[in-house]
């Protein structure tokens, strides 16, 4: 196996041995060994993920062991895969099966990977060093790192996979970790309840990918990634597949396949209508906050329609553009009016989600993985830094008590402000580049399709999401007002303000990040690597394997500097004009982060006076009504309580009762009547036959009594009943084999 | 080693009745305890030794013994393994060791206790290892007896009615099976499960297909009630409120799985055809299973009763596995009887040992305990997730297979779309037993929450951790849980595979 691979094992498994040795010598470590230990643990990991970086640059032989040929592997060369035997589903399964008759699990590594790993890897170890300082005066502190390395485990585990059924796994285990933080503590019910909803609305998402995954699994047999983008990448095309035995994959059963696995992402993802769980999810630990429901989990789902995207049908990717768009608005408008710092940040994080999304169903796949990266740095930013002023303030997030902290905090204040900066997508930081990216291949999306003679309505894609960048920059800035600017609205807060170096050192590392991450640090580079080595790989079996370059049919909104283009298509033509034309509408989202700032600046330079002015206008009715809706998370919360949660507890009430008293109610009344028969027939034998018993007459007596007697607890009869039940059996049988 | 090889089966099937015997003859309660551990580890360690000897490659019945009984009656003793027995041979030696343990503290007549408490695994064994289907049929039969003796004397406050109604409920389905053994041998003149299969088959024509259908479903109604499958499981909550801790685990993790077995071994193999065509019927009883179960479970507010209907919950998902008639489907229900025979065994014995210390099982008066006994806590959460069907834990392999099973007979090459079944009819069924995992996390989640979670309550501050008598049953059923959920293949289906090859050839 290639030097990288192994490093990639070593830096999955450092996090599982460290859960191990946490889980069972944890406590006994303590406050801080505990945490000194993980976080060694994670940074060797760390390690490991970096020297896997640098080295996969440079090519390595390798022994493909599926198709049995020397390839040089490595960054723009060809990916690692490696299928590993795990359930048997028999041989007739289906078609492409690496071990006939088993479904694999195994692991794929390309540049994606590699780049997935660094991100992880980083942040969790940053996370890590913050947790030691923020988790010190925990009783549980030990604990808190054992379900840190559960997590960032499973996330590696998941990052590597190399078969849906393994994505699967990890994608539930992901989950488990995530319940465990949220829950972390559990003694508040109001944790452990968002611990539930997380963990069961996730379920709900996980139950659409597993309804894929069975439609996916009788077609193909076997979820290996490349067989799945080999055999079904032409499915992209919007056309029927004809799978290799000759059997069709129709096209509207391959979109119900793309749009089921889909949803597992969305319920990972947070994303509407599943998005309910992640503002809860704020009850969790902060530093838990920033690496589980910020920088990777979360981002997951992004992770696999990108993994999928070959096998998704124009219609699927429809509807995640869609799913995308609407999150993306939704939670942005939810995000200005939250006055608890934690729930601005989750919004938010929804939002930004949704830009992904959004970036993946208009075909943006480099976009929307880009973003995921950049998005991990100075979201996972964001959320320590709010940590920072929580721990601060003496575990206090409602803005309302904030103000000022500019000058007792100012590194937080200083990281915090970057971050903002970067999300708001200010140049040269790392988020104008992925989202000026995303837009702008939104843009080309909608032009090419209302240039295709399509509605213009496809021009949403490209509207909404550059006014919600004003939004984001708005609700940013907002928060970054009320906590460092202005006077202090609580004076005992600010007086006992304080930083500490081990909480913001990790916020300067972060910062740097995500000023240099859109240039300098070159992920664009890998992910387009990351494209080649697919197409390269794929190419050697399927020679018109065109995957990646088949977003839409025929034409394919991405710019070319972007997208290595095996044949020179139709669409080149198409591309240039969006890129001519869309340049002009994308400076429209450049102006988004200065009139967004500003703005805020302006409304919030007095803490929340102005905004309440605002809202106390009398005829300003319909604003106050949209602030409370929007307070209120548009009371989704509400709706689905109402409508699914009240539901299924009264179906479920009502099975129970139908169990007891309708199901196990026959079974009573047959008791009954067997016992009033035998009653019956006890008095007739004793009044009317009155001595006179004939043989046939004690029988059944007998038998009356042998079922009324174990009542009293005569044990001894049922024995009785069971001979005779058994003898009554041979004597048929010896009855009726001698009538023969 | 020849000799043993020979006669393994009949002495693992035989020891435990020698130790009850001896049992007889100990004096001291003490030593009676320890008699009955030496046994059941004495006998899990020779079932050890059918790993040994056992062919994994070939998928026939193995270390066959044969004894004539009743020449009259062509019946005989035959005894003989093959990969569907040997792993509820091993689970059952397994979990009655484990829950041996767990009846360290009887008190009241714990002679008699041990007893039918031996006698209950030879009866078990002897389902497992029958090759003859009258004496499959008597151990079948000799099996409630100890049960019912164990609701009906060690049990809760309504052990008569609850044992009663265990025992008339399934010897109910026994007189079904009883009549199915007439047939059966009516037809063919052999009790001999090795070859009945053939047989019946040979006999095709003898026998209408009315009259197959009619046995197929007299031998399913008496697996379903042991199963048992929705609407035919009412005796199930009512025998695990009232029976004692370890004796639920027997019933859950064991007695249920002769019910499953019966399916695999029985009625489908003998009567393929009737299996074939009534695979709607049985689907659909599978199905409702486990979407019933699962609702029946969210509303209880008693712990142990939760966690018998969620035992219907999952065993459903062992019937439609069956009905499937796919090898991921049949493969995953076999993996689903082991995987829970350790889940639910581990689950019954965590509302044990709260039940000890707190001597009610009212989800809602718990609470808090997360705080006050956190080993229990950590030992628990692996029940928990292992009966929500957790990846890495042995619950997700089972569910996860009859699902994608379930699928794959909507496959143009699968067995029931070749009988004609259609897509439209196996997509609900599978996307219904999806529903099913939603609802399970849904119930399991909730009643950890009940139980460990929220502020410590004053009365339960008091309560002694998990001791290490507790530790000894817990840890290694949590230790099996993990293993049969990394490592299926090396665990169980190595052992199985062959087996159902073969199987699916019996079915055609």
């Amino acid at each position: 196996m290639p030097l990288p691979i192994l490093l990639l094992l070593v830096a999955a498994l450092l996090p599982l041995i460290s859960f191990a040795v946490l889980v069972f010598l944890g406590k006994r470590m303590g406050t801080p060994l505990a945490g000194y230990f993980g976080t060694a643990m994670i940074a060797g990991s760390f390690a490991a993920s970096l020297l896997a970086m640098a080295l996969w640059l440079s090519p390595h032989p390798f022994l493909d062991p599926v198709h049995h040929r020397q390839i040089q592997v490595g960054a723009g060369q060809n990916p690692v895969n490696i299928p590993l035997r795990w359930l048997p589903v028999g041989q007739d399964a289906g078609l492409q099966q690496d071990h006939p008759g088993f479904l694999d699990v195994g692991i794929y590594v390309d540049s994606l990977t590699i780049v997935m790993f660094v991100m992880i890897t980083t942040v969790s170890t940053l996370v890590h060093v913050f947790s030691v300082g923020y988790m010190q005066e925990d009783p549980r502190f030990a604990r808190f790192f054992t379900y840190l390395a559960l997590f960032v485990f499973a996330m590696l585990a998941l990052v590597i996979a190399g078969t849906l059924l393994q994505i699967f796994i990890f994608w539930e285990l992901v989950g488990l970790g995530s319940y465990l933080l949220i829950g972390f503590w559990y003694e508040k019910k109001s944790a452990a309840n968002a611990a539930i909803k997380a963990f069961v609305i996730n379920r709900i998402g996980d139950c659409g990918f597993l309804i894929g995954f069975g439609i996916l699994f009788y077609h193909v047999g076997n979820a290996t990634l490349p067989n799945l983008w080999g055999l079904l990448g032409s499915g992209a095309t919007g056309r029927s597949v004809v799978l290799p035995d000759g059997a069709i994959f129709g096209v509207s059963l391959l979109s119900i396949m793309g749009v089921a696995l889909f949803f597992g992402a969305i319920g990972k993802s947070a994303q509407f209508p599943l998005h309910v769980w992640l503002p809860d999810a704020m009850e969790g630990p902060t530093p838990a906050s920033a690496l589980i429901h910020a920088a990777t989990m979360v981002a997951a789902g992004v992770y696999l329609v990108g993994r999928l995207f070959p096998i998704l049908t124009p219609d699927a990717r429809l509807f995640i553009a869609i799913i995308g768009l609407v999150t993306l608005t939704l939670s942005a408008l939810i995000a200005v009016v939250q006055t608890d710092i934690k729930r601005v940040l989750a919004y938010s994080t929804l939002s930004q989600l949704g830009y992904m999304m959004l970036a993946m169903g208009v075909g943006s796949w480099i976009g929307g993985l880009f973003h995921l990266i950049t998005h991990a740095f100075f979201k996972s930013l964001l959320f320590l830094a709010t940590g920072s002023v929580i721990y601060a303030a003496n575990h206090e997030q409602e803005l309302l008590h904030f103000g000022g902290l500019v000058r007792k905090i100012p590194v937080t204040a200083l990281t915090f402000g970057v971050a903002v900066l970067a999300m708001a997508g200010a140049p040269p930081l790392s988020g104008y580049y992925s989202k000026e990216m995303i837009l702008r291949h939104a843009g080309a999306f909608a032009d090419l399709l209302s240039g295709m003679g399509k509605s213009h309505l496809y021009w949403i894609f490209f509207i909404v999401p550059t006014a919600v960048a004003y939004i984001t920059a708005f609700y940013l800035m907002r928060s970054w007002m009320l906590i460092f600017w202005g006077k202090p609205r609580d004076q005992q807060l600010y007086d006992r303000a304080r930083e500490i170096p081990i909480l913001y050192v990790p916020l300067i590392v972060l910062a740097l990040l995500s000023i240099v991450g859109g240039r300098a640090l070159g992920v664009k580079e890998l992910l387009k690597n990351s494209l080649k080595e697919s197409a390269t790989y794929l190419q050697a079996d399927h020679p018109d394997y065109a995957g990646y370059n088949q977003a839409w049919p025929a034409d394919l909104p991405t710019d070319n500097e972007d997208v290595p283009s095996p044949s020179p298509s139709p669409a080149l033509s198409a591309q240039e004009r969006g890129d001519h034309l869309t340049s002009p509408l994308t400076s429209f989202a450049f102006y988004a982060f200065v009139v967004g700032i500003a703005l805020a600046f302006l409304l919030y330079r007095n803490g929340f006076t102005m905004a309440n002015q605002l809202l106390s206008i009398p005829h300003h009715r319909p604003l106050r009504w949209m602030h409370t809706w929007l307070a209120a998370g548009m009371y989704f919360n509400e709706l689905y309580f109402a409508v699914f949660a009240a539901t299924v507890m009264a179906f479920s009430y009502f099975t129970a009762f139908f169990d007891r008293m309708v199901v196990d109610g026959i079974v009573r009344l047959a008791t009954i009547t067997v016992r009033g028969a035998s009653f019956l027939i006890g008095w007739n034998d004793d009044h009317v036959v009155d001595g006179a018993v004939s043989g046939a007459a004690t029988m059944v007596c007998d038998i009356g009594v042998a079922v009324r007697a174990p009542q009293n607890g005569r044990i001894r009869l049922y024995v009785t009943a069971l001979m005779v039940a058994v003898i009554l059996g041979l004597a048929g049988a010896i009855v009726m084999v001698l009538s023969r | 080693m020849d000799w043993l090889q020979h006669n393994l089966l009949t002495a693992l099937i035989f020891l435990p009745m020698i130790g009850a015997v001896a049992v007889l003859f100990v004096r001291s309660n003490g030593a009676i305890r320890w008699t009955a551990f030496g046994v059941t580890a004495a006998t899990f360690l020779l079932s050890l030794l059918l790993l040994l000897a056992f062919d994994w490659h070939a998928g026939n019945i193995q270390m066959i013994q044969t004894l004539n009984w009743i020449p009259a009656f062509n019946v005989q003793y035959k005894v003989g393994i093959d990969g569907l027995s040997l792993p509820l041979v091993l689970l059952t030696t397994f979990v009655t060791l484990v829950a041996t343990i767990a009846s360290w503290d009887v008190q009241r007549m714990t002679r008699g206790y041990f007893v039918l408490f031996l006698l209950l695994e030879t009866s078990i064994l002897g389902v497992f290892l029958s090759m003859d289907f009258f004496l499959f049929y008597v151990f079948f039969e000799v099996s409630l007896l100890p049960m019912y003796f164990l609701i009906g004397i060690w049990g809760g406050p309504r052990k008569e009615y609850a044992a009663i109604k265990f025992f008339l409920y399934t010897l109910f389905g026994s007189v079904t099976l009883l009549i199915v053994l007439i047939g059966v041998y009516l037809c063919t003149h052999s009790f001999d499960l090795t070859i009945l299969p053939q047989l019946l088959h040979a006999k095709l024509g003898a026998i209408p297909p009315a009259t197959a259908r009619t046995l197929f479903l007299l031998a399913m109604f008496a697996f379903l009630i042991k199963v048992p499958a929705v609407p035919l499981h009412t005796w199930l909550p009512d025998a695990h409120v009232e029976a004692s801790t370890p004796c639920s685990m027997i019933l859950a993790a064991l007695l249920l799985k002769l019910g499953g077995y019966g399916i695999f071994r029985i009625a489908y193999p003998l009567f393929p055809d009737a299996a074939k065509d009534l695979w709607l019927l049985i689907a659909v009883i599978g199905v409702v299973s486990i979407i019933y179960g699962a609702l029946c479970a969210m509303a209880q507010s008693d712990f142990k009763r939760l966690v018998a209907y969620s035992s219907v919950s999952h065993m459903g998902l062992v019937v439609l596995g069956a009905a499937m008639l796919t090898p991921a489907a049949v493969n995953g229900a076999i993996f689903m009887m082991v995987s829970h025979g350790i889940a639910s065994a581990m689950m019954f014995f965590v509302v044990g040992v709260i039940y000890d210390r707190a001597h009610h099982r009212e989800l809602s008066r718990f609470g808090g305990l997360a705080s006050t006994m956190p080993g229990y806590w950590g030992l628990s959460t692996v029940a928990f997730f292992a009966n929500l069907g957790l990846p890495g834990l042995c619950g997700f392999i089972g569910e996860v297979m009859v699902i994608l099973g379930t699928f794959q007979a909507a496959h143009s090459g699968s067995i029931l779309r070749k009988l004609g079944a259609t897509p439209l009819q196996i997509y609900p069924l599978a996307i219904i037993a999806c529903f099913g995992i939603v609802l399970t996390a849904a119930y399991m989640l909730w009643a950890m929450q009940r139980v460990f979670f929220g502020p410590v309550r004053a009365e339960y501050q008091s309560f002694p951790e998990v001791d290490r008598r507790e530790i000894a049953v817990l840890t290694p059923l949590a230790v099996m849980a993990v293993l049969l959920g990394i490592f299926p293949y090396a665990c169980l289906f190595v052992i199985t595979s062959a087996t159902v090859v073969a199987w699916f050839k019996l079915i055609g």
